[in-house]
């Protein structure tokens, strides 16, 4: 026989059979890969994991070098000559939000700080010297400012966050559509409060804090949210205006303040200057045609910032206060345009030999970014992300995927850089949510404590009667026999529906609660698996010896004695194996389940089938449970897998 | 006590005849006297008996009884002093074609015939096959055997639930590799809404339900020794000969008790469904409803309890037809005649 299967065919069926399995287990192998992968990636089609997303979404000029914080929480110290690097943390954090902290005007600070606000690990006090963590204030903490209000977030739906500082207090939030609004960060004290007077229920989650100068007790704080710009004044009394839609152009997606009075705003490929005072758009920014959608600005001595995809538009800012005070808006705003259309492009060429008059035009910088390397390359659109204008006239603009691009005041690129980034995006968040947010750890308690009851039940009840069946003879064991077969033969929801209203009206009866505790289902399933469980432990048990408890009759045990010192300790391997078998089919039961269970005794189907409804198309938290609720499982049958195995081949090959 | 000495005085037949004042009592006698001769057994089946009475015998005749009964939603705790209905629900359900839960319930059937036949046809074939292929030897055969058993081991409700994410137009997993890797749609068939849902939810049954089919049958597999095999070769039987003469008859009860095994579990089958199609509150429509997802939607969201139990009876009826067919067919087989 041996030399045969080492033929063509032989291998050809070899391989067949290796290729079945491969499909067959694929399944599960992309359900425990999706539950540790994110769900945008996987709602797009995308099979293997890439980078993560780390735009540069901070940058600020030190005294040794340039600092740049990528969205997922890198920071990188580059030099200011060659943007080589000089040193790195990696705090490995979501939807993270950066703010350097050099002290207060008055007195600088010895040693400047950096925070880090990320939607998994909190407010981060980081050494911005050494690059060091100090402090971590977890979510945890920032949610104890609102006791029972609110509790926790989301790691994953977390689109963004913010961070803000007036003085010593540090403002807060995240863009998440259950935070209650912004949080107050006393540096002092370290003691997180609520800011009063700003609701993210009437007004919308924050996308953008921004602290709106002025002297002190004048100074304010502006929110943007999906519905307006909210001002809150820091001072005493929290006074606030509402800029709604309608009372400004459109809701804006990028806010700064350029001074006490006018704030730039950008909404799509468009942006302009408004003026609190007046209460109206005082100057639309124009920029050459065919610039898109703006992806980032800031603002420096005289000039606006523009960045798009293409690069960056440097305005001149001829709107200063003395300006906005004097004139109409009407009258700025034709001004601004005769200003700006003309020669803006021009503008880039022939820099060198006419200084001044760049320095009085507007001017386009082209970022060179480095090449995105082979795990970047399905984000390869430009677009700049963060600008960080130079006292010399250059400047430092920050693409995706952690790529840096140092330009001169002509608008060349001098230097690139690319920030380290963390290779592999698989993580835990999911589980982390899972259990935070869902109470999955109750229901996998429930789940447990419900099939453990059941196996140990139906055991202890299905050896009896299966030792009763394969050693006596008695009256109405046919009938017993066939109402065991019977009762496989039932649909559940026949007997589901009247035990529901029968657990319902024994409790009003004897004021004993069944329904929705973890005895009642027990006992519906062990009522479901004991019959089975008899029929297959009849077998195990007809194939032991009689003599063994005959042997044990003459040495005077009683027949219950004997079943129990000698049947129940030679039968074991097959009793837990059935046992097991029950375990695993308890586990897989959603139907009683789900009606004889309240929120406190939520198994594991129900908990899934109601998170399932709630969380449509959260691909990667459905993958992570059906993950942990499948691995308890798996685990329990590899360990008894040749006891499970024999046992149910024997059954059913005997029969 | 002397278990063969038992079973001898158990059987025994009835006493000889005794004149009619006395055999009332003398029958009664009788029983307390079997009951105490037989005091193990029935010690040991008390509590399993009680319970199955309570739990399974109670609420089946209820449920059979609710089935004649003009349910009423707004009193479901004296569900069963409903008026009684006579054959109203049933005639409802059978004969009455304008009755809105016929309309879905001749659909629910028709996919559960469907369903049922073909995920057993496909459980068996995938199961022959591979059983076939893993008994031959070759390397790390114990490795494949295992790896073959796992999806058996998921719970069905993960298997719908994966399987929903599995079957998504743009994010799922089988466009990706039919549309995607291997071209073979121009664009990305739709499987969880129209006429392939019905696949979509065969599929995955079939995915689950081989590997345990694959067990038994390689179980019988096993059972055959090798020198019948050998013997075969020896007197110039080929490899279909041997499969038809000895495989095949060594198989068949395998078979029967797999197709009873698949009967039951798929005319029941439940939590695949409702996994896939949403949160249980979605229907899954007209393609891919089954009888128990229709009956659960009637019984526990609709609250009609008398049309819901009469639907279980008529199920539980044509369940209890189809085990008799099935065993009048594969008589010969179980008993080995």
């Amino acid at each position: 026989m041996r030399p045969k299967h080492r033929n063509l065919a032989g291998r050809l069926l070899t391989a067949a059979t290796w290729i079945l399995i491969l499909l067959h287990v694929a399944p599960i192998a992309w359900m425990v890969y999706c539950g540790l992968k994110d769900n945008q990636e996987i709602l797009a089609g995308k099979v293997l994991p890439g980078r993560r997303q780390n735009d540069v979404i901070f940058l600020k000029e030190m005294s040794d070098g340039f600092l740049a914080g990528t969205a997922d929480g890198g920071i990188t110290l580059f030099s200011k000559s060659g943007l080589r690097k000089e040193r790195h943390l990696e705090l490995g954090t979501f939807a993270t939000s950066f703010l350097l902290d050099t002290g207060n005007a008055g007195s600088p600070a010895a040693e400047p700080v950096l925070w880090a606000l990320s939607s998994n690990r909190g407010l981060q006090r980081v050494d911005a010297k050494s690059l060091s963590l100090q402090r971590t204030y977890g979510i945890e903490a920032i949610a104890g400012a609102y006791g029972s209000a609110w509790k926790t977030l989301w790691v994953n739906e977390v689109a963004g966050s913010s961070l803000s500082q007036s003085g010593g207090r540090l403002f807060l939030s995240f863009q998440f559509k259950d935070y209650p609004g912004v949080t107050e960060f006393d540096k002092a004290t370290g003691s997180f409060s609520p800011l009063p007077g700003y609701s993210a229920k009437a007004s919308g989650a924050v996308r953008l804090l921004t602290h709106l100068p002025g002297t002190a007790g004048t100074d304010s704080l502006a929110m943007l949210t999906g519905q307006g710009i909210f001002l809150r004044s820091l001072g005493t009394g929290n006074a606030g205006r509402d800029l709604r839609a309608g009372r400004i152009p459109s809701v804006p997606e990028r806010l700064c303040a350029l001074d006490a009075r006018r704030l730039l705003l950008s909404m799509d490929s468009r942006a302009c200057i408004y003026d609190l005072g007046s209460d109206s758009v005082v100057r639309w920014l124009d920029r050459p045609a065919g610039s898109g959608i703006i992806t980032s600005f800031a603002r420096s001595a005289g000039r606006i910032w523009l960045g798009d995809s293409r690069g960056v538009t440097a305005l001149l800012d001829i709107t200063g206060e003395a300006a906005a005070k004097a004139s109409t808006a009407d009258g700025l705003i034709a001004a601004g345009a005769a200003a700006t259309v003309n020669d803006s492009i021009a503008a880039t060429g022939a820099m060198a030999a006419k200084q001044d008059a760049a320095a009085s035009a507007d001017r386009i910088f082209l970022p060179e970014f480095p090449a995105p390397d082979q795990g970047n390359r399905d984000v390869t659109s430009l677009r700049v992300t963060s600008i960080l204008p130079l006292a010399e006239g250059g400047a430092l603009l920050g693409g995706p995927n952690g790529t840096l691009s140092l330009l001169n005041m002509e608008g060349k690129s001098v230097a690139s850089a690319l920030a380290p980034s963390p290779s592999l995006y698989i993580h835990w968040r999911n589980y982390v949510d899972l259990w935070r947010n869902i109470d999955f750890g109750l229901y996998l308690k429930n789940s447990f404590i419900v099939c453990l009851g059941v196996m140990v039940v139906a055991m202890v009840l299905a050896s009896m009667g299966g030792y009763a069946l394969a050693r006596y003879e008695f009256p109405g064991k046919n009938l017993f026999g066939y109402s065991v077969l019977a009762t496989q033969m039932v649909p559940g929801i026949m007997l589901l529906l009247p035990l529901y209203l029968m657990f319902i009206n024994f409790s009003r009866a004897t004021g004993l609660i069944v329904k929705g505790t973890y005895g009642g289902l027990i006992l519906t399933y062990a009522a479901y698996f004991v019959p089975f469980s008899i029929w297959i432990l009849r077998g195990f048990f007809a194939t032991l010896p009689k003599e063994l408890e005959e042997a044990a009759l003459v040495d005077g045990c009683g027949p219950i004695q004997a079943f129990f010192r000698i049947i129940i300790p030679s039968a074991l391997p097959g009793i837990i194996a059935t046992g097991v078998y029950v375990f695993l089919s308890a586990w897989d039961e959603l139907m009683f389940a789900w009606v004889l269970t309240d929120e406190r005794t939520y198994t594991i189907p129900v908990g899934i089938r109601l998170f399932v409804g709630n969380f449509q198309n959260r691909y990667d938290l459905m993958m992570a449970a059906a993950t942990v609720s499948t691995i308890p499982v798996m685990v329990l049958f590899f360990v008894m897998q040749k006891h499970i195995v024999s046992g149910l081949t024997a059954g059913a090959v005997k029969e | 006590m002397h278990l063969i000495e038992e079973t001898d005085s158990s059987v025994a037949g009835p006493g000889p005849a005794a004149p009619p004042a006395v055999q009332r009592r003398s029958r009664f006698q009788r029983m307390v006297r079997s009951v105490r001769r037989n005091k193990v057994p029935y010690i040991f089946l008390l509590p399993t008996v009680i319970g199955m009475l309570l739990l399974q015998a109670a609420p089946i005749l209820q449920g059979l009884y609710l089935g004649f009964l003009r349910s009423r939603k707004d009193r479901l705790l004296d569900y069963l002093s409903a008026p009684w209905a006579g054959f109203e629900n049933y005639a409802q359900i059978l004969f009455n074609p304008d009755s809105p839960i016929r309309s879905g319930l001749w659909d629910a059937v028709r996919n559960t015939a469907l369903y049922t036949v073909a995920v057993t046809i496909g459980t068996l074939a995938v199961g022959t096959a591979a059983a076939l292929m893993v008994n031959r030897e070759f390397r790390f055969r114990a490795a494949a055997r295992t790896l073959m058993l796992f999806p058996w081991i998921v719970p069905t409700y993960v298997v719908g639930l994966l399987w929903g994410f599995l079957w998504q137009r743009e994010a799922g997993l089988v466009n990706i590799v039919l549309v995607d890797w291997l071209h073979l749609f121009a664009e990305k068939p739709t499987w969880l809404i129209g006429p392939n849902t019905l696949w979509a939810i065969i599929i995955p049954t079939i995915w689950r339900q081989w590997p345990f089919s694959m067990l038994m049958l390689l179980a019988g597999l096993q059972g055959i020794s090798k020198d019948v095999y050998e013997a075969a070769e020896i007197d110039g039987a080929n490899a279909w000969q041997a499969f038809r003469r000895i495989t095949w008859p060594l198989l068949k009860p395998v078979w029967a008790i797999l197709i009873l095994h698949g009967l039951i579990f798929n005319v029941y089958s439940f939590n695949i469904v409702i996994m896939m199609f949403g949160n249980g509150a979605g229907f899954p429509g007209k393609h891919g409803d089954l009888l128990m997802t229709a009956l659960f939607r009637n019984s526990f969201q609709m609250w009609d309890f008398g049309t819901g139990a009469a639907m279980s009876s008529l199920l539980m009826l044509a369940m209890m037809t189809l085990v008799f067919i099935w065993y009048r067919i594969f008589r010969d087989q179980l008993t080995g005649k």
